[in-house]
């Protein structure tokens, strides 16, 4: 998964421990989600979003390809 | 900008190193008071014991210090528990790693054994769990970074 979150960061000037403080885990957590090495899990991305007030997949973007869409959608 | 970023974040992550968080403290905390009780219980179950060779509830006092260790053992599910998602995998992976090594060096041993390689105390695997856990967990952390 692709995500904005070190953009996001700089946006407001925040510090990974800045962050991670926010979102009640270690900066190690916060680096690891940056840095694309570890998705988090529902709850984690919700409360990201919630910290920088925009919807989760402003923030997240999965690794899909371009042209295929959800069986959902028509 | 960017560059800049970069610097602080290394800053950061030395400072973190360098400081515990909560759940860390705790643990330090519970588990050390568990450690403190366990050494207390140890010296006065070996000196009760060295004192009675013979008597028949000698059993039952040398076997006194796993008391304490349970709560470390707690101390030490409590702190798993309090961690975050990530650090949590972190330590899983880690534990992962520790177990099914442990499991490969003691057969390996087990068979020098068959071949007449002295043997050794069933407490030896205690250390050598320890520090394969560490090193699974340096490998582990060092797999989500950049």
């Amino acid at each position: 998964m692709k995500n904005q979150l070190r953009a996001l960061r700089a946006e407001r000037g925040w510090s990974q421990a800045d962050l991670a403080e926010r979102l009640s885990v270690s900066r190690q957590t916060v680096n690891a989600v940056e840095v694309g090495k570890y998705d988090p899990s529902l709850p984690l991305a919700f409360k990201i979003a919630w910290v920088f007030g925009l919807p989760i997949e402003t923030i997240f973007q999965p690794d899909l390809p371009v042209e295929a869409s959800a069986p959902g959608q028509a | 900008m960017q560059a800049q970023m970069h610097e602080r974040d290394s800053r950061d992550m030395r400072k973190w190193n360098g400081h515990m968080n909560d759940a860390g403290r705790s643990y330090l905390k519970e588990f050390g008071g568990a450690m403190a009780a366990y050494a207390v219980v140890l010296f006065a179950a070996i000196a009760v014991v060295n004192a009675n060779r013979t008597a028949p509830w000698r059993y039952i006092v040398v076997v006194l210090p796993v008391i304490p260790l349970c709560f470390a053992l707690l101390a030490f599910l409590r702190f798993f528990r309090r961690m975050d998602e990530f650090q949590r995998r972190i330590q899983l992976e880690a534990l992962a790693f520790s177990f099914g090594a442990t499991m490969l060096i003691t057969a390996t041993y087990t068979f020098l054994e068959a071949a007449g390689a002295p043997r050794l105390p069933m407490i030896s695997v205690v250390p050598v769990m320890s520090v394969l856990w560490g090193i699974g967990a340096t490998f582990a952390i060092r797999r989500y970074q950049e």
